[in-house]
């Protein structure tokens, strides 16, 4: 992870924010270095951060998917870890997204509230909705799903977390095979 | 360049192949014996704690928090069957190309090169054989005779148990002898349930607290090995900053090294035994860097063979003189046959909704464990021998992942416990058969001019009745202790997942058709000892790498009396 976090930051410096790379794919954009499998840009990228952010949303005591930059472990992922065919439908649903959101709710994802979103990513997920374009949905209900999945484990996995909310001691020290729950004790997955 | 440095300072009172679990104990005893010793490591050198590059490291760090990229999977379609072969410690493992293989019939072949081979990623799971293990195949009619009984192997049991140290309770069970313990580590709520209520219904079948290599006590004595307690991190098997589980690099070889006595030479492939006609005596190894790609001679009056079972055969096989044109020792044309290895296909695993007032706190490195039960005494089934099981029961935390935005969060943030989530895996002993073999390809070659190994190992009918006995006998106890939810498993893995491979030179009494006599000497030619699990005469069901090290220990020592007495 420090050396693709560590090329990131080079990059950034380099480019000033944005890393670049000729692309001859389905985009004028062009596509992120870091991520070439998937072949995705920059405004991909910003689109699929903020679904992350509806998915687990930032709030006033406990920070969110997108405070957090979980889309990166999202990306990474799918990057690295997925079947080419896969990756295509992900990236096809991702890019959907707003054209299909548009058709059934009257808005396009970037443009609804949170409450919004919420609501069109539940429904979708859900199988509640039907779009014009069935293909589309189905790609659309994959990538909707595999965001999901991933910002979950991104979320709970963060430093973030497995540092300030539920610590993960590296070093327990002792195991106990029969702890009695106390009333009201606080639930830490990694205890 | 070949063999320019002088021929004495290639000479050595002893040559061990393989730095790994074994070819620590040889090493370690012999030079504790005085021997100066050359220990030959075909992979490059892993030092304790400086090379765990990921011991420490927190599971965000992983890029990809433990799982590996398609493309690392995909080139390894064999290694990666192996749930260990993952972001935290892949670095370990034999890569598929780098020391390839033939499959006639499909096997796992799971290694480690490297110091320490695979004691550095073992389960650290160590079980005493008693004479039910030893007894097996005189009583039921298999194999050969084994040449030794327990109590050959008790005083060597307790040598090792006391330097590797081992947790464990003194079950003071027949089947599964006790040994030198340090304080146990605690069973789970739901596995001291399951203990009682299989205690209640059965008078042959136990549920104890799986032995294990890890120091959990007499602290003084293993701060002299530079290791300390166990930590409950159950991060073992990326190598251990506190030393608190056992590997060759811990202990054993740090040990040795500090008699002044050793030597260990790393990128050594070690391609053949040398045999001196005259002597009519192995004189040394033929090595091949795997660097430079030169050959080297090393010699010396004593040879063990700790390769790891198959690159044992391997060695062996491809040590072709005018006496021994079918392999080093292989008089009989049984060298590389009789292979074995544990049974691990069968699995179970249930929930328990009783005892829901507890929780457990901190990691386990260990698993309950269930000694065999069936044929122990007396034939008692329509397949031959028997399975020994995990146990193991622990607390599921969970969430409901159904909403999506705050709802998602707020579940997220506040999960709840579930119900005891339980499980057993079968571990069972095979029968070594004749037409269960590694032969060498006759054309293949492998990076360093060696033949490729083929490997044609099956599972058979016995193997198959073990997995139905297991499932059903299994969920006869699962329901008997009011689990519910039960389902099992068969996940037809290939043989040799289980990283028990063993036989191929097997110890008996008789040279027509055995290869090793009741020390571990080839019968042939006497100054050469195997002792890792290619000398394994039966497999039983016990995870085996501590009968390997009490025979290494055992045979060690009996070398050492021998070269005393001039006898090799
Ligand atoms: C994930 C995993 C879990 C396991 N769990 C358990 C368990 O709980 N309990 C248990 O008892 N066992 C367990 N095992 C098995 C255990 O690791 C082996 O039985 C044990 O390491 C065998 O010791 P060995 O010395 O014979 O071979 P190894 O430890 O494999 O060492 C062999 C060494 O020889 C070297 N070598 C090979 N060929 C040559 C050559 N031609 N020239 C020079 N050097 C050579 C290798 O590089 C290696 O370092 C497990 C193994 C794995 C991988």
């Amino acid at each position: 992870m420090m050396e693709r976090r560590q090329v990131l930051k080079e990059l950034a410096i380099l480019t000033g924010g944005i890393f670049l790379v000729p692309s001859c794919d389905f985009s004028k954009e062009d596509i992120l270095k870091a991520y070439k499998n998937l072949k995705i840009t920059e405004s991909d990228k910003q689109l699929l951060d903020k679904i992350c952010g509806v998915i687990i949303p930032s709030g006033s005591v406990v920070k969110g998917a997108d405070d957090l930059a979980v889309v990166d472990f999202v990306l990474v992922m799918t990057n690295d870890c997925y079947e080419e065919k896969t990756q295509h439908t992900f990236l096809h649903g991702l890019r959907s997204i707003e054209a299909i959101s548009k058709e059934l709710t009257g808005k396009k994802l970037s443009n609804q509230s949170q409450d919004e979103s919420v609501d069109f990513i539940q429904s979708v997920i859900g199988g509640k909705v039907k779009g014009a374009d069935e293909q589309g949905m189905r790609d659309l209900t994959y990538f909707l799903n595999t965001t999901k999945v991933l910002t979950i484990e991104g979320f709970m996995t963060s430093e973030y977390v497995m540092t300030e909310i539920m610590p993960y001691e590296l070093v327990p020290g002792s195991f106990k095979g029969k702890v009695k729950i106390q009333e009201g004790e606080k639930v830490n997955i990694y205890g | 360049m070949v063999n320019i440095i002088s021929k004495a300072d290639r000479t050595y009172d002893a040559i061990v192949i393989g730095s790994g679990m074994s070819g620590g104990w040889s090493a370690k005893e012999l030079t504790e014996k005085g021997l100066k010793t050359l220990l030959l490591e075909r992979g490059r050198e892993v030092v304790h704690i400086k090379d765990y590059p990921t011991s420490n490291m927190y599971p965000f760090e992983f890029e990809h928090r433990g799982k590996l990229p398609l493309e690392i999977i995909k080139e390894n379609p064999i290694v990666s069957k192996n749930s260990n072969f993952n972001e935290y410690k892949q670095h370990l493992f034999v890569k598929d190309k780098e020391h390839p293989y033939i499959q006639s019939e499909p096997f796992g072949w799971i290694r480690g090169y490297q110091t320490g081979g695979r004691s550095l990623m073992w389960g650290r799971m160590v079980q005493r054989w008693s004479d039910y293990d030893f007894d097996g195949p005189a009583r039921d009619g298999f194999a050969v005779d084994w040449p030794i009984r327990y109590k050959d192997l008790a005083p060597w049991y307790s040598h090792v148990e006391k330097f590797i140290g081992v947790s464990g309770n003194r079950d003071g069970l027949k089947e599964l002898p006790d040994g030198e313990f340090l304080p146990p580590m605690e069973m789970t709520a739901a596995e001291e349930y399951f203990k009682a209520s299989v205690a209640k219904s059965y008078n042959d079948r136990h549920v104890i607290m799986g032995r294990c290599a890890h120091i959990t006590g007499n602290f003084d004595f293993y701060a002299k090995q530079g290791r300390g307690r166990c930590q409950y991190r159950d991060l073992c098997r990326r190598g251990c900053p506190f030393g608190g589980y056992f590997s060759s690099n811990s202990s054993t070889i740090p040990w040795a090294m500090n008699t002044g006595n050793l030597t260990i030479r790393h990128h050594s492939v070690v391609d053949s035994i040398l045999y001196d006609e005259e002597k009519g005596k192995a004189s040394g190894v033929k090595v091949i860097d795997s660097q430079t790609m030169e050959e080297v001679e090393y010699y010396a009056k004593i040879i063990f063979v700790n390769a790891g079972s198959i690159n044992t055969n391997l060695i062996l096989l491809n040590s072709k003189s005018s006496r021994f044109p079918n392999g080093f020792g292989n008089d009989n044309e049984l060298m590389g046959r009789y292979i074995a290895f544990h049974n691990y296909r069968a699995e179970i695993s249930a929930q328990y909704d009783g005892l829901k007032e507890y929780r457990t706190e901190g990691r386990r490195p260990s698993n309950g464990y269930i000694p065999r039960f069936r044929n122990v005494k007396k034939q008692e089934t329509d397949f031959l021998r028997g399975y020994a099981s995990t146990f193991r029961g622990s607390r599921e935390i969970s969430s409901d992942k159904s909403g999506v935005g705050e709802e998602l969060k707020e579940s997220l943030l506040n999960p709840e416990y579930g119900s005891w989530r339980v499980g057993s895996g079968m571990m069972g002993e095979t029968i070594p058969k004749h037409e269960s073999r590694v032969i060498l390809d006759k054309t293949k070659k492998d990076q360093w001019g060696i033949p490729l190994l083929d490997i044609l190992v099956q599972y058979d009918d016995n193997d198959e009745k073990m997995i139905q006995d297991f499932h059903e006998q299994f969920t006869e106890m699962y329901e008997k202790a009011g689990f519910t939810n039960i389902k099992t498993r068969d996940n037809h893995l290939a043989p040799g997942f289980d990283i028990h491979e063993m036989g191929g030179v097997r110890m008996g009494r008789d040279p027509k058709t055995s290869l090793l006599n009741g020390n571990n000497q080839l019968h042939a030619c006497k100054n050469v000892f195997v002792t890792d699990g290619a000398c394994m005469t039966s497999t039983s069901t016990q995870n085996p790498s501590l009968t390997y090290m009490a025979i290494t220990a055992r045979a060690a020592n009996i070398a050492v009396e021998e070269l005393n007495k001039r006898k090799v």
